[in-house]
């Protein structure tokens, strides 16, 4: 085997790659964690997959939850994870933006880590219709909407995601390509290119930890060491999961019916919920802007900047900029968690 | 339902308030016992081979002990005397009044106990190694002792065997689930012991020591590894009929639909149990090294979940029953309850002071007959709660479902006449918001409009 | 009085003679309050102390002060397990006599009731935390202490409560009533609530005096002027205690309704002789410890005031609970009602043990002293 294929490089590479002990290590395993969930996702969406019938899509769901061996757990665990794995990018990019790993040159890993959570949310959004019972059709119909309020190009966007005027069967069919094929082709490519350059660049030395004398800098080898405490974390990131699947079963609401009031109060997921809340508080129009294009522009510009942060606070930035880089992280986290609780009780 | 005053807990209700506090005192006093073990083999071996190190980490191991036993431990015990009581007097009054003077066996046998762990702890280093080994082993049969006795009373909820035929108390207290569970137990807490170990063991700073430290507490898992399986069955096999056909049915169906609670709690303590083997295994026992404080953390973590889990199903499969055969959960004698529908209860009821029922008040008789009887089980909107459980039925239904509650097999039968049972009905309508009567039914004589069960 | 909601007794017959499961009764909770009073007032004066040492100047006065709240603090652990094992012991069997009195008192107060579990929990993990970082939080140390203090006196108040509601079976009804059985229940509209809660936390001063005193007589020997410290400001403590003990005695006495006190003085029977007989012991106890504090060091003054005093709160313990029964008579109940069937076999082995726990305990304790001292 080994005369053939000589594999032996990758454990060497490994062996060779090192992570830095310190009393911040504990975020180094979030993106192992976010790794994780990702093939749980996989493995259990491709097992749903295998049931999901875009023709009757709440009927399907419901099957699989009382008909086939196991399926009640399959699609609870594929729900759960689904918000875990956002919950836990979320935590990776701010555990990675606040030790600064993002500076040259790991650039293009926070871009791709950028994209990974759109990607991510995309996944939601798309995923969320798929059981096509009432609260997922008219929180989905809320959330197309908002997009009508992009000028010229909006309308546009908005049916291309309907599939026509209105949500109907031809959005499902959309929506399931979407989270099926496109998405995962996507984010597997983008997925790849991050863990590459996460392993060409070796795992970022924050700051406090570099300038300290060599002698008092602790690595542990990435081959055992690190692995095998990968492996305990996900292994209780398994147990939590199970715990939150087995305990909290996701539930299924009544069949999606159009033509009924959408009901009171509905919000979207949690993950969109602090935009969703602060485009609750801009006026019906600033000027002669509308506001929730107000709202938009605004949501585009951050997530702009968010995105090219390694530019603006490189490793030659002054120290102001820096600084600045800092407190915007800090207020957008603030900002998230409290309209996200704000959003949650309101 | 029994002639106390029952108390509204609220929306955590009565089966959590005690699983919270059972499951911390299940989990610390078994760590009483099974680390008594583990000090007392422990410092044997150490003191054969004279191992310093190991007798310096068991000094700091047997503080936390102390500490931890001797507190919370023994307080969370008193706490569940006190939250049964609180919540069943009639449970509690009925374990009282039969084994009182076992329960004052085991309270001598906890009084030594106590007193030998804190000998035990202050005495390091101040006496002869000889005499703290003898400490150690004194300490631990006491603790094993203690065991012996609240098996008794503990598996006789379970399984009173043929008590409830001969009221004979030894019958009562060496029942047919005795031995198992005792066996049972005795696996665990060596492996809850171990648990305990591993995580005293990550904080130790000399690494060799640690990694060998780690190694060895995690042996303390194989005793249940290889023998638990065998014990649950033979446990199982002295469980009632009911119970066992209960948890069969709950094991056949965990991959359908099935999401009995029950069931699910079986899927989980699987799941959690396989992982606390598979890590210590790869963890504590073959990489050491790699091993920190807060991965053994993760893990006892774990075992007091997998402790609740299982507790939980013990007290769930019990269902219809607190002791199995003579009183239900709601602290109905199931004697009592022979001619449920027969007579009305209110008027005997000392805590109902309405004492019949007219249209005026029956919302509020039937607020009270519901916490009668229903809260010992259910909350008004919280954990199981009849707004979920009763969600989307009429009141006709709803009425009728009173009359056969015990064919579900987990619930003891409602008693009262059927102006009570309307009135309950009428109050669990408002609360699912059924929609009201036709208003010329609830003047009505109340047999009129009683469809046939 | 028929109208009174009292829970019929248990269907199961309580297992042993009623006279026996009283005699346990008395016994245990004897026990149970000596030690209860020790912890309870040595936690006061070493919280005392530990705020004194802080305050007064005087640097021998404040290593006095220092050194007796720590010794106090190192004891009140094993105060608190013994107090709180010996606790249970009287529960059990007043459950098994006044079970449906008992059980529905704590329903109705049931938080309050089962926050004493927490309450413990953080007043012993306080003194610990001040024993075991008395160096390390030299200057915060006395925060651990204060609040320990303040959980067991809240504990203390509850059992007062609860104790006392039990016995009032005809106000149950309007307190359910207007709780709605939220186990919120405070039972301060009870006359006798106060000075009866006053009462058993004066007595755990006096208790502890009494307990400092015999510290200072076993330090006689090492070191005379922390022995004689020790004996003054015990006596002292005993002794302020036991006066303020006289006023809320005679407040306790007449907030008990008039046809109940009676029992105790207008009334001939045992109730009185005990009553007048403890009085008697109390007083020469008193005379007995001030006389060994200030006038001779002597142990056996000293000691045969402590006895006298622990045997006259022994009797108090009987007055107790025969103004229970006092107060449960006017609800038509007596004792006597307790339908009994004796489990012989079982009682037998439960004093079998008895003896076994007792002589394990004793083999222990000299076998320690030995090998202490030997070493």
């Amino acid at each position: 085997m080994r005369e053939r294929y000589d594999l032996g490089w990758i454990v060497a590479f490994f062996k060779h790659k090192r992570v830095p002990v310190h009393r911040h290590s504990a975020w180094y395993y979030m993106g192992g964690i976010a790794l994780f969930l990702f093939i749980v996702q996989v493995v259990t969406g491709v097992l749903l997959m295998v049931h999901y019938n875009t023709g009757e899509p709440h009927a399907s769901v419901q099957a699989i939850m009382s008909q086939v061996d196991f399926g009640w757990l399959i699609r609870s665990t594929h729900s759960w994870s689904a918000n875990l794995m956002i919950l836990v990018v979320f935590v990776h990019m701010f555990s990675t933006f606040f030790m600064k790993s993002y500076r040259y040159p790991r650039e293009m890993t926070w871009m791709t880590g950028f994209m990974l959570l759109v990607l991510c949310l995309g996944f939601g959004f798309s995923g969320y219709l798929l059981p096509w019972d009432q609260l997922a059709y008219f929180a989905t119909q809320i959330g197309i909407k908002t997009n009508e309020a992009v000028p010229i190009v909006g309308g546009f966007i908005a049916d291309m995601m309907r599939g026509g005027k209105e949500l109907g069967t031809q959005t499902l069919e959309r929506f399931f390509a979407l989270h099926v094929w496109v998405l995962p082709l996507m984010f597997v490519g983008v997925l790849g290119l991050h863990l590459l350059f996460v392993q060409l660049q070796g795992i970022h030395e924050p700051d406090f930890f570099e300038k300290l004398p060599p002698q008092n800098k602790k690595y542990m080898k990435f081959f055992p060491d690190f692995a095998i405490k990968d492996v305990y974390v996900w292994l209780l990131a398994m147990n939590f999961l199970g715990l939150l699947a087995v305990m909290f079963p996701w539930e299924l609401g009544k069949e999606a019916d159009p033509l009924a009031p959408a009901p009171i109060g509905i919000k979207p997921e949690w993950y969109f919920l602090p935009m969703f809340q602060m485009l609750k508080l801009f006026p019906a129009s600033v000027g002669p802007i509308e506001g929730e294009l107000l709202g938009i522009m605004l949501f585009s510009v951050v997530g702009l900047l968010w995105a090219v942060i390694p530019f603006i606070d490189s490793r030659t930035a002054p120290v102001w900029r820096s600084r600045a880089v800092f407190y915007f992280g800090v207020a957008l986290l603030s900002g998230m968690i409290v309209f996200t609780i704000w959003g949650y009780y309101s | 339902m029994s002639d106390f005053p029952v108390w509204s807990v609220g929306g955590v209700g009565h089966g959590w308030l005690i699983g919270i506090i059972a499951t911390i005192h299940v989990y610390i006093s078994h760590f009483a016992i099974g680390g008594g073990l583990y000090l007392a083999v422990t410092e044997w071996i150490s003191v054969k081979q004279n191992d310093e190190k190991t007798l310096e980490y068991l000094r700091g191991h047997s503080n936390f002990f102390m500490l931890l036993t001797t507190v919370v431990g023994a307080l969370t015990g008193v706490g569940i005397w006190f939250v049964v009581g609180n919540t069943n007097p009639a449970a509690i009054s009925s374990l009282i009044h039969n084994f009182m003077f076992f329960w004052a066996i085991e309270w001598v046998v906890f009084l030594v106990e106590i007193a030998i762990a804190f000998f035990y702890y202050y005495s390091w280093g101040r006496v002869s190694r000889r005499f703290h080994l003898q400490l150690a082993w004194l300490y631990f049969g006491i603790a094993f002792l203690s065991l012996v006795v609240i098996n008794g009373i503990l598996t006789f909820m379970l399984t009173p065997g043929q008590w409830v035929e001969t009221r004979n108390i030894w019958d009562g207290f060496f029942n047919p689930s005795y031995w198992p569970s005792l066996c049972s137990r005795f696996v665990i807490m060596m492996t809850i012991a171990g648990v305990f170990a591993i995580v005293t063991s990550s904080r130790i700073k000399d690494d060799d020591h640690r990694h060998r430290m780690l190694h060895y507490s995690a042996k303390w898992l194989m005793p249940s590894f290889f023998l638990l399986p065998f014990v649950m069955y033979w446990y199982f096999t002295t469980l009632p009929e009911q119970v066992a056909q209960l948890l069969e049915n709950g094991i056949a169906t965990i991959g359908s639909g099935n999401l009995s609670v029950l069931t699910r709690l079986l899927l989980l303590i699987s799941i959690l149990s396989v992982t606390i083997y598979v890590v210590s295994l790869l963890g504590p026992y073959r990489n050491p090294r790699n091993f920190t404080f807060g991965f053994s953390l993760a893990i006892l973590v774990l075992g007091l979940v997998v402790t609740g889990a299982t507790e939980s199903v013990r007290e769930m499969v019990r269902k219809p029953y607190v002791v199995y055969g003579y009183l239900y959960s709601n602290g109905l004698l199931k004697e009592a309850a022979k001619d449920s529908t027969a007579r009305g209860v209110i008027a005997h009821n000392p805590w109902i002071s309405e004492k019949s029922i007219t249209p005026g008040n029956r919302k509020v008789v039937g607020e009270k007959i519901f916490r009668m009887q229903c809260q010992a089980c259910h909350t008004k909107s919280g954990y199981r709660s009849l707004k979920d459980l009763a969600h989307g039925w009429d009141r006709a239904f709803i009425f009728r479902r009173l009359t056969n509650l015990q064919v579900t097999n987990i619930m003891p039968p409602f008693m009262g006449d059927d102006d009570e049972r309307w009135a309950l009905a009428e109050y669990l309508g408002d609360l699912v918001e059924a929609p009201p009567l036709p208003p010329d039914s609830a003047s009505q004589p109340v047999l009129s409009h009683t469809p046939q069960p | 009085m028929h109208d009174l909601p009292i829970p019929r007794p248990d269907p199961i017959a309580t297992p042993g003679d009623i006279g026996l499961i009283l005699f346990l009764l008395y016994l245990t909770f004897f026990l149970h309050i000596v030690i209860m009073n020790g912890m309870l007032g040595s936690l006061f004066l070493a919280t005392v102390s530990e705020l004194l040492s802080r305050l007064v100047g005087d640097g021998s006065s404040r290593t006095r002060h220092e050194h007796l709240a720590e010794k106090l603090g190192h004891i009140i652990p094993f105060m608190i397990s013994l107090t709180v094992t010996f606790g249970i012991a009287p529960l059990l069997f007043v459950q098994g006599l006044y079970g449906q009195f008992f059980y529905t008192s704590s329903v109705l107060m049931a938080w309050v009731w089962l926050s004493v579990i927490l309450l413990i929990i953080i007043g012993y993990y306080g003194v610990y935390l001040y024993t075991r970082g008395f160096e390390r939080y030299r200057n915060r140390r006395y925060v651990f202490l204060t609040v320990s203090l303040v959980m067991f006196a809240v504990v203390a108040f509850i059992y007062v409560n609860n104790l006392t509601l039990m016995q009032t079976p005809q106000k149950w009804l309007d307190i359910y009533t207007r709780t709605g059985g939220s186990g919120w229940h405070w039972n301060i509209d009870e006359a006798t609530l106060l000075p009866r809660y006053l009462h058993f936390t004066l007595s755990a001063v006096a208790v502890a005096g009494l307990f400092v005193v015999v510290l200072g007589l076993r330090a006689r020997h090492a070191d005379e002027a922390t022995a004689t410290f020790m004996m003054r400001w015990g006596a002292w403590w005993f002794l302020a205690a036991s006066v303020l003990q006289t006023g809320v005695g005679i407040w306790f006495f007449y907030s008990i309704p008039e046809h109940l006190r009676a029992i105790f003085w207008s009334e001939e029977g045992a109730a009185r002789t005990i009553f007048v007989s403890a009085h008697v012991l109390f007083v020469a106890g008193a005379a007995f410890v001030l006389l060994a504090a200030f006038r001779k060091p002597s142990p056996f003054f000293a000691w045969t005031g402590i006895a006298a005093t622990l045997a006259g709160i022994a009797m108090k313990i009987i007055n107790r609970d025969q103004l229970r029964q006092a107060y449960l008579r006017d609800a038509d109940w007596t004792v006597e009602q307790v339908r009994t069937q004796p489990q012989t076999d079982v009682i037998t082995i439960f004093f079998v043990v008895l003896l076994l726990g007792s002589g394990v305990l004793v083999w222990a304790i000299r076998k320690y002293r030995r090998e202490v001292k030997s070493s």
